[in-house]
Order: C-alpha cells, then sequence, then structure tokens
C-alpha cells in the first residue's frame, strides 16, 4: 500500500496547486451567450448617452439661439452666401464689361481717360459727361458705356462693403481678424478692376489683370472660407447649432471646394444622428419592460408654519391659527430611471386655508371708530396685505390680543385665508426596499402657480369674502421631502401611501413675525405601470 | 468586493460581477478541466459549459458550503456529462477486474505538464476515475454513482489507470536516460 500511495500522492502534491489561465477567447464565448447581460450593461449606458446627448442639445440650443438672437439675426439667412453669389454674378458682368471696354477703347482712346475719371470719381464722372454732352454721338455712347461701368462696378463695391459689414455678425469675434485681411484683399480686387479698366492699353494685359482678379476673389474666397471653417472648427465642441449653420456657409461659399473640409463635419453630424437614433431604437425596446406608470393621487393637506406669525397682518402673529383638513388631488407620471431610480413630474390642484383665530372683523366707519375709540386711541389699523372687495372697505379687523376690554365685544370671529395652487412637483423617488411591500424615499421640489386667492372674515358661523391677500407671489416653490410606501397588487397595479412634507419657499412677499409656511400632505394613490 | 457582494450581484446577472468571478475561478477551473479532458480544445469546451450553468445556477447556491467547492462540483460534472454522452463510443468492454495494486514510481523528477498529458492520454473511464478518486477525493461507492459503473469497475479502472501511467513515467525516465547518456 506503501507504493500505491506513492503515484498517487505524486500527482496529487504535482497537481495540487496546478492552475492555468484559460485563453480569452473562452469568457468572450460565455460573455455572449449569458442572458441579459448585454442588455443590462447596455441600459445604465445608454441612458447616460441618451441622457447626455439630449442635455448636451438642449443646452446647446439655448446657448445657440440666444446667441443669434443677441446679435438680432436670423440663423437662417446666411447672408454672406447671399453676397458671395451677388458677387461671382458681378465677377461675371464685369467680365462682360472688360469685354466690351476694349471694342470701345479701340475706337477711341480718349474714351479710356474718361473711364479713368469714372472709376476715380463717379460724380465727376456725370460732370464730364455732361460736359463733353452733345459734342458728338460718341459722347453719347460713351455716356452710355460709362453708365454700365459705374453700376456694376459700384455693387461689386457695395456687396464687398457689404461683405465686410455683415459678415462680423455671423461669425465669432475671433474671425475678425480674418475677415479684415479678407476686406483687404477685397478692396485689392476692387483696385485692381479700377486699374484693369483704367490702364486697359491691351486686351491682353485686361485678360491678364482679370486672371488676376479672379485668382484674388478665389483667393479672398478662400479666406472667407477658412475664416468660416475655422470658426466651426473652434466652436464645433461647444456650438452644434453653429456648427451648423457654419457647415451651411461653407457649404453655400463654394461647393466643390469645401467638399474635403465639409465632409468630416457632415459626417460627424450624421454619424451623431445615426447614433443618436441606434441609442433611441435600442432604449425604446428597453422601455417596453414597463418603466412608465402613471400615477392618481388624492392628498388631505394641512397648511401650518413653521414659527409664529401671519402673512396677513403684524397684529395677527400672536394669534392662534388652525388649518382645516384640505385636499389635494392630482396625477404624476413616473420614469424609471434605475433599478433604484424614479424620475416624476405631474399635475396637483392643491386647497390651503388657514384660520386666524381670536379676530373681530365690523362692518362700517361707525363701529370701527367707536372700536378704536373705546379700546384704545390708536388709529384704525391698514392692512397693507389685504386688497379689500368692492363693498368691504370698511371692514375693520382687529386681534382680540390686542384689545385691553376684549370680553366687551362678545363672541371674537376667525379670519379665514384660502388658497388654491397649481402644484407641478418634479421628485425623485429611490427605491430602499423593492419587494411586494416597498419603501421609498422622495425628495424634490414644486412650482406653485397662485389659482384662488381669498380672505374670509367668520363671524358667529356666517363667512364673508372680504377680499384678497396681495402679498401671494403668483409663482412660488417648496422643497419636498417625503415617504413612500407601495403595496403591489398585481404586477401592474400599485397603491400608494406617500406622507410628504412641503416647505414652501417664496409664497408670500411681505410676511411678518416669524412665518415660514409648510403643508403636510398623505397623498395616497394607485400606481399604474405600463 | 466581498465574494457574498459578488455572488450576490452574479445573481441579479450584473455583467461585472459576471467577469469579476470568472476571472476569479477562472484559472482553478481550467485546470481541474483540463484534467478532467482529453486535450485543451474540450476542456474548454468544459470550461465554457461550467461557468454557464455557474451562471445559469448561482441562485441556487446555498452559502453553507464552499463556493469553490460548488464551483468544483459543477465543472467536475460538466465534464462527466461530456463522458455519459459519450458513453457508447468509449465504453471499454470485457475488461477482467483487477484488485488494487500498489504501484510504485521512484522517479518523482517529472514536469507537471507530462503528468498533465499523460493523464489526457488515459482512457476517458480510466482519466475520470483516476482524477476523481486520486485527485478530488470521492470514494469508489460516489464515482460508482456518478458514471453509473459498478464499484468492482470503479476500482479496476483506478488500477489500470495507475499501470497506465506508471508506464509512462518510467518509459519517459528512460527515454530521458537514455539521451542523457
Amino acid at each position: 500500500m506503501d507504493n500505491k500511495k506513492n503515484i498517487d500522492r505524486l500527482f496529487q502534491e504535482k497537481l495540487k496547486d496546478f492552475e492555468v489561465a484559460p485563453n480569452d477567447a473562452v469568457w468572450n464565448r460565455i460573455s455572449k451567450s449569458l442572458p441579459n447581460k448585454k442588455k443590462k450593461r447596455r441600459v445604465v449606458a445608454l441612458w447616460w448617452q441618451v441622457g447626455g446627448v439630449a442635455a448636451a442639445i438642449a443646452l446647446l440650443l439655448t446657448v445657440g439661439s440666444s446667441l443669434f438672437n443677441s446679435d438680432g439675426i436670423d440663423p437662417n439667412k446666411d447672408l454672406p452666401i447671399v453676397n458671395t453669389d451677388d458677387k461671382s454674378k458681378d465677377k461675371s458682368e464685369k467680365e462682360n464689361n472688360t469685354n466690351q471696354l476694349p471694342k470701345d477703347k479701340q475706337k477711341d482712346l480718349n474714351d479710356s481717360q474718361l473711364d479713368n475719371l469714372e472709376f476715380v470719381d463717379s460724380d465727376r464722372l456725370n460732370e464730364t459727361i455732361e460736359n463733353t454732352e452733345g459734342k458728338d454721338d460718341k459722347s453719347v455712347q460713351e455716356k452710355t458705356i460709362s453708365n454700365k461701368l459705374v453700376s456694376p462696378n459700384k455693387s461689386q463695391l457695395n456687396s464687398v462693403a457689404n461683405n465686410t459689414t455683415e459678415s462680423p455678425k455671423i461669425v465669432s469675434p475671433k474671425t475678425r481678424e480674418d475677415l479684415i485681411s479678407v476686406k483687404d484683399d477685397k478692396t485689392k480686387v476692387a483696385d485692381n478692376t479700377d486699374n484693369s479698366v483704367g490702364t486697359q492699353s491691351s486686351t491682353d494685359t485686361k485678360l491678364a489683370n482679370e486672371s488676376e482678379i479672379k485668382s484674388q476673389i478665389k483667393n479672398s474666397i478662400k479666406t472667407n472660407k477658412t475664416a468660416v471653417a475655422d470658426n466651426s472648427k473652434s466652436n464645433a465642441s461647444e456650438n452644434s447649432d453653429s456648427k451648423l449653420s457654419d457647415s451651411k456657409i461653407i457649404d453655400n461659399i463654394s461647393n466643390d471646394e469645401n467638399a474635403l473640409k465639409e465632409d468630416p463635419i457632415k459626417e460627424a453630424i450624421t454619424e451623431a444622428i445615426a447614433e443618436n437614433k441606434d441609442l433611441i431604437n435600442i432604449d425604446e425596446k428597453e422601455e417596453k419592460k414597463s418603466r412608465w406608470s402613471i400615477l392618481p393621487n388624492v392628498a388631505p393637506v394641512y397648511y401650518s408654519s413653521l414659527g409664529k406669525g401671519s402673512s396677513i397682518d403684524q397684529q395677527f402673529n400672536d394669534n392662534s391659527k388652525s388649518s382645516d383638513i384640505n385636499m389635494s388631488y392630482g396625477v404624476a407620471s413616473s420614469y424609471k430611471v434605475s433599478k433604484k431610480l424614479k424620475l416624476r413630474a405631474g399635475v396637483n390642484l392643491v386647497n390651503l386655508s388657514q384660520s386666524t383665530s381670536e379676530v373681530f372683523a365690523f362692518t362700517g366707519p361707525t363701529t370701527g371708530s367707536s372700536l378704536t375709540a373705546s379700546s384704545r386711541t390708536t388709529a384704525p389699523p391698514k392692512y397693507p396685505n389685504i386688497t379689500f372687495r368692492n363693498g368691504a372697505q370698511e371692514v375693520s379687523l382687529m386681534s382680540a390680543k390686542t384689545m385691553t376690554a376684549a370680553s366687551d365685544f362678545g363672541n371674537t370671529g376667525n379670519l379665514d385665508q384660502r388658497l388654491a395652487f397649481v402644484e407641478v412637483p418634479l421628485e425623485l423617488e429611490y427605491t430602499l426596499l423593492d419587494k411586494k411591500f416597498g419603501i421609498n424615499f422622495i425628495g424634490g421640489f414644486s412650482t406653485f402657480f397662485l389659482s384662488n386667492n381669498e380672505i374670509y372674515a367668520d363671524v358667529d358661523g356666517t363667512s364673508t369674502l372680504i377680499g384678497e391677500a396681495n402679498n401671494i407671489n403668483g409663482t412660488s416653490f417648496s422643497a419636498n421631502v417625503g415617504l413612500g410606501l407601495d403595496y403591489n397588487l398585481t404586477k401592474q397595479w400599485n397603491i400608494n401611501l406617500e406622507p410628504q412634507f412641503k416647505y414652501q419657499i417664496n409664497t408670500f412677499n411681505n410676511t411678518s413675525g416669524n412665518f415660514r409656511p409648510f403643508f403636510i400632505g398623505v397623498y395616497t394613490g394607485l400606481s399604474f405601470k405600463f | 468586493m466581498s465574494l457574498d457582494r459578488l455572488i450576490k450581484n452574479c445573481i441579479k446577472q450584473d455583467a461585472q460581477a459576471q467577469s469579476q468571478l470568472y476571472k476569479q475561478f477562472a484559472s482553478k477551473l481550467f485546470s481541474l478541466c483540463l484534467k478532467y479532458s482529453k486535450n485543451y480544445a474540450e476542456a474548454e469546451d468544459n470550461l465554457h459549459d461550467a461557468f454557464i450553468t455557474v451562471f445559469s445556477k448561482i441562485e441556487q447556491y446555498n452559502s453553507k458550503g464552499s463556493f469553490e467547492g460548488w464551483l468544483k462540483r459543477i465543472a467536475i460534472n460538466t465534464s462527466l456529462q461530456r463522458y455519459r454522452e459519450d458513453v457508447g463510443v468509449y465504453d471499454i468492454v470485457n475488461e477482467g477486474n483487477i484488485e488494487d495494486v500498489s504501484v510504485d514510481i521512484d522517479d518523482e523528477n517529472v514536469s507537471i505538464d507530462f503528468l498533465l498529458q499523460i493523464i489526457q492520454e488515459l482512457p476517458d473511464r480510466y482519466r475520470l476515475v483516476f482524477n476523481l478518486y486520486v485527485l478530488d477525493g470521492y470514494s469508489h461507492v460516489e464515482i460508482s454513482e456518478l458514471i453509473s459503473i459498478s464499484t468492482g469497475t470503479s476500482k479496476s479502472n483506478l488500477a489500470r489507470a495507475r499501470l497506465i501511467l506508471k508506464d509512462k513515467i518510467e518509459d519517459n525516465r528512460a527515454n530521458l536516460n537514455s539521451q542523457s547518456l
């Protein structure tokens, strides 16, 4: 037996720590055949990518449109394109003119002298023409020729001027220097045309000049183009909007010459679009797994303040205040961002009311004045925060706390403030427990739009509308914190119970005391996943 | 990440966790597969199949036993499964029962690669029995259940495997000696 152990032990000892790393290909095969593996990974990646792209687009659109709007130029106008087109037309017209010119000039050398004058000063030209007018038929012909000459050249100069003045508006300041050089080039071109037409000793030199002009115009276009191209490059990363418009500009300046420069940009854009489509397609597939849910809800809400104070008037700071339980009802929809996180938004109608007790409300100036006279020698209180309803101007409000002989006046009444808001909550829901019974933590904020605003005087059980508060902002906000409890009825239906605390921000303009309003709602509802 | 956490994430089919689990155990399981297979390619196939089983059944792992032991059992089972499928082809007929024989080997100066090679060269069932009994500590009773043979056959196979291995090691030594002389 000793021997037998020997061979066994040989293998046991030798192979005890034997490990061999398998080829990577094995893992690649495994990972490919694992179920859901790809999907799971891509959901998160996709969300970030899609979200990122969407955010980037939104940001760029905002920045882009604000930039263009601030310059007061419609980004779709493409002014320089028009100009370059004009210029090329001008060029051809000018060619025509120069072609016409030699014939005439060969006939008469004097004409060429006159033409020189034309280009120096068109006004003077007109005078000279007028002077020479009537001398003979030739001079009349000259006039028409000179007019022909003047007008296209003027328009060309104008177009150059236009170009230099308008193009800086479209491209960023960075390219201004380039454009100035373009301007120089163009004035050179203009000079050249002057010279060519002016000197005109022979058709050959003219033709040479023409080609020079052409090449210089080409150069100027090139510089212009590169300037724009540079602009698009520098802005490409941060401003897709301008990239688009720039590429348009490039496109239109010279299709042939720009084909190369344009292509990468176009490709990049089309790639981005294609990618986006892919992402969205895949994302849509993912969404089939019930990422959305809709949650109609109803909540009793209780409205109060953290500190002592009153939103109505200083004198009510110390009065006890009570709140009725009001109702909030609305609907929200939520999107499951990840396994743990839901983003949700909705619309709620919220009614809030607060009743300030121990308030005397009197109608009519007599009672008011007699009250003041009898209680104290102070002037009747003013209510800067209340806009009285027509016919209710005579109402005097007094806090019983400020009066010494309050008991003399029998029962005190209440002052009811009733508010209604349209609430738009935007909240994140983080899942703490996700079983049949689920627990979530909810945080977010709401925007409130004031929809109803009334103050009632409630005396002896009869409440009278006396006016409205004028210190409530039309739009206000709240910070929301809550705990969500839900119970799965079926795969699609859940019952929710969400106690939420909403701390109101910027609801009142001018409150007295330490008035920090909040409300608590216990939102109950059903949610339906789809 | 702790192993428990890793396993939990693998249950959730988290791709990263699966990759990490593979990296952590692939080498160990691959050596196991190499011993139970007749060549490298078959070992790769067995490793692949074993991990597919691991990831699809990982929620069935109860944390009482060692996780590595669980993985090894799956790898061994996967390797045996192939033998069960191929049993018709490689069935060894008419072998006389050989009782446990003592095999002495005095040369321990052999490489792991050589040992692995001669294991892989064993007839399939000999290889399985030798592996199960000698290297992975299974009893003849367990082996008989695992690969549906009698304990006698298991013992006989083991004895023959030992003899074959001994011969090969001695041949190898003889070759080495003749070369050195």
